[in-house]
């Protein structure tokens, strides 16, 4: 009897051992994803949806929060040094230049050719984004692309109606709201700004249609004429008209706008929800102002992106690809955390129904022009918020800041060998 | 009895090998733990900081190139440098300053409910994380919407001033919120530090009639130097690395005015990715910090009286 239950034992142990080798071999796909508690939770229904699709395939995620995209750049450098690289990361425009430069990311121009169909709805700018060289090496997630939020309420009150509006118009509209809400008594602490100036110049360089670099991305534009122009003019806003406030580490743009202490805003569908999550509700969008002929809206892009030691390519794909899909999208359009990337989800009521102006940012897109994301995002990104920040203070004159910044970029490239 | 087995114990000049062993084996988690996490990462950082290293790529040996840099080329360096000696020395002196004020005005007053309370409010800055800190203190000082400058206006009709915004003040606007948020954990450490005197001493003063100043300034003040040495070598070390609460506030603008050591290294490390130079700086840190410590241990000699 003792001998039949230890072979019965025995034969347990046997089918315990080799019975879950035998069955399918489970593939996991590890998942590193910048998401606020918003975005996580629709991220998470994408994973869902994607798990149902392919049973085989077990996402490991890790969501994080909380941190800017030179962080997030950092994160998964370090991450990648450490050897604890997730398999598919994402990562903005701002990023994809760098890991590429360090051969961090795969190429899946194939993969996308070979899905053309599944992504016709989605605007080639999206894909253009994470193209380097003849390559793409992402697959587009969710899309920014910049313009004005405004108060309606004040605008109404000063009789202007924004619409396609130049950089001058939009400073007189901004003159208006200065006469309509402060008196020269109004201390400063007190005052009703027309708009706060942004962090880095970008926006205003595209709306100028310059840029702090050259068209590749390789060298410094600073001693452009029309750098300076926009730099000019946003210390006029600043400290000329006093239409802006001097922007400090902390200055909470969304926080200012949604209170009534500021009539209008810089901003992508990204902030949009805030607005919502702090019972804002008189606001409206219209075009980013121009500043020349040749001036755009700027724009940016979120993807996710396969990374070079990725050994379940195809999977891995099908999960960027999931991540890019008319759900997501719609997701999206219903909550405004971005521009939703299909096209029927952007046109669709539940997108255009927060505002009355939702259409510009999908109908800016196409012109729009890419936010300059070099090999050294970084650095360029230091080395522009020092320049605001010593032309707004006015530690420095905009062409002491200017030769300063010029020199900065010469060197951050020079260490990349350009 | 014992003196049989203390005999036994002892084999040469010390121990037995057995009881070797038993000392290593007690010793080798902190031994590990201080070879793995201390030695070997600064083993590391000396190595590096004689190569170019970008983290992913593999180091490429240069010599000398990053400290001919430090020492030559790197002007940034300097003016980082200065932020960093006048924050960590302004600052310790105005935190052990209040922090003693303080400590003798609690330990002057009878009333326990009083001191319980005075202790509370005043250590609880050091219980709040920096970041909170920070962004609350950036919040207060905003130059256009801050709560400072609005009723220094109403109250004084003054213009804003830029705290965090000016490099003229903002520099000791840090300084300001490093005195505001140590003086409690000063005025604890030197509040035991009273009251480990022995009466006697008080005893003998007031029968010699000395007042309550006199016996502060001759009695209290050189029987607490030991502990006034600690908290200025605590502090000293821990201004020197200062990071959270500049990065916060300032991300060391304007033009570098608040950039600190700590911060240039973490720049130069992760958002330059120069981790060689990063190091490099960093060697160069220690040792200033060792002989800062070291400086302020031998000159103890002429003001710590040890009772």
């Amino acid at each position: 009897m003792k001998k039949l239950i230890a072979l019965l034992m025995s034969m347990l142990l046997l089918v315990a051992v080799f019975v879950p080798s035998l069955a399918e071999e489970q593939i996991v796909i590890k998942l590193s994803c910048a998401a606020s508690e918003q975005e996580k939770i629709s991220c998470e229904q994408t994973v869902a949806r994607f798990e149902e699709k392919y049973p085989n395939v077990k996402v490991e995620a890790e969501y994080y929060a909380g941190l800017s995209w030179d962080e997030i750049i950092q994160k998964q450098l370090v991450e990648f040094a450490a050897g604890t690289q997730a398999d598919v990361v994402y990562i903005a425009i701002e990023g994809t230049h760098l890991m590429v430069e360090y051969d961090l990311f795969q190429p899946i121009t194939d993969l996308i050719e070979a899905n053309k169909d599944y992504f016709a709805e989605v605007p080639q700018s999206a894909f253009d984004a994470f193209k380097v060289g003849d390559e793409y090496y992402e697959v587009p997630f969710n899309c920014n692309d910049m313009a004005i939020a405004y108060n309606t309420e004040m605008f109404d009150e000063i009789g202007v109606k924004p619409g396609k509006w130049t950089a001058q118009e939009y400073l007189e509209a901004l003159g208006k709201i200065d006469a309509k809400y402060n008196t020269p008594e109004t201390p400063v602490t007190e005052k009703v700004w027309g708009t706060v100036i942004g962090e880095t110049p970008y926006l205003w360089m595209a709306a100028f249609g310059t840029s702090v670099l050259n068209e590749d991305w390789t060298a410094s534009n600073m001693k452009d004429p029309a750098v300076r122009e926009v730099l000019q003019y946003l210390y006029d806003m600043v400290h000329v008209y006093g239409y802006a406030p001097v922007r400090e580490a902390n200055t909470d743009d969304t926080a200012l706008f949604c209170s009534g202490r500021v009539a209008s805003i810089f901003t992508g569908p990204f902030v949009l929800s805030s607005f919502n999550a702090n019972n804002f509700k008189t606001w409206n969008m219209a075009i980013a102002p121009r500043g020349s002929e040749k001036g755009r809206a700027a724009y940016g892009v979120g993807g996710l992106g396969m990374m070079a030691t990725c050994e379940h390519r195809e999977e891995a794909f099908n999960l960027m690809k999931e991540f890019c899909s008319l759900e997501t999208s719609m997701t999206q359009a219903r909550e405004a955390t971005s521009l939703p990337l299909f096209e029927s989800a952007a046109n669709s009521p539940e997108f255009l129904s927060h505002c009355e102006n939702m259409n510009v940012f999908y109908d800016e897109l196409p012109e729009a022009i890419k936010l300059p994301s070099p090999v050294c995002y970084a650095e360029l990104n230091m080395i522009m918020k020092d320049m605001m920040n010593n032309i707004m203070t006015k530690t420095l004159t905009i062409d002491e800041a200017i030769e300063k910044a010029d020199a900065e970029i010469a060197e951050a490239f020079a260490e990349f060998g350009y | 009895m014992a003196s049989t087995a203390k005999k036994k114990r002892q084999v040469g000049m010390f121990t037995t090998k057995k009881d070797d062993l038993v000392g290593w084996l007690f010793t080798a988690p902190a031994l590990i733990c201080f070879i793995s996490f201390v030695l070997l990462p600064t083993l590391a950082m000396i190595g590096l900081s004689f190569t170019k290293y970008k983290m992913l790529r593999p180091p490429e040996w240069i010599g000398l190139d990053n400290y001919v840099r430090l020492f030559t080329k790197d002007a940034k360096l300097i003016k980082v440098a200065m932020n960093t000696i006048k924050l960590s020395t302004v600052s310790v002196l105005i935190s052990i300053f209040i922090g003693l004020v303080l400590a003798l005005l609690i330990t002057s007053r009878k009333n326990g409910l009083y001191s319980y309370v005075i202790r509370l409010f005043y250590f609880f800055p050091n219980i709040v994380a920096a970041s909170f800190i920070a962004i609350v203190w950036s919040i207060l000082f905003s130059k256009d919407t801050g709560v400072v400058n609005y009723y220094l206006h109403r109250l004084f009709g003054m213009q804003p001033v830029g705290f965090l915004t000016d490099q003229r003040y903002a520099l000791w606007s840090v300084v300001f919120i490093d005195v505001w948020r140590n003086i409690g954990f000063i005025m604890f450490i030197l509040l035991a530090g009273i009251r480990s005197i022995s009466d006697s001493y008080y005893e003998a003063a007031a029968l010699d009639g000395a007042s309550s100043l006199q016996i502060a300034t001759h009695v209290t003040i050189p029987l607490l130097t030991p502990s006034i040495l600690l908290v200025m070598v605590i502090q000293i070390i821990g201004a020197l690395k200062t990071f959270d609460i500049p990065n916060i506030m300032t991300e060391g603008g304007p033009n570098d005015a608040t950039r600190t050591m700590a911060m240039y290294v973490y720049d130069m490390a992760f958002t330059r990715m120069s981790m060689g130079y990063a190091c490099c700086v960093s060697v160069i840190f220690v040792v200033a910090i060792m002989l800062v410590t070291v400086l302020q241990f031998s000159l103890s000699n002429k003001w710590v009286h040890y009772d």
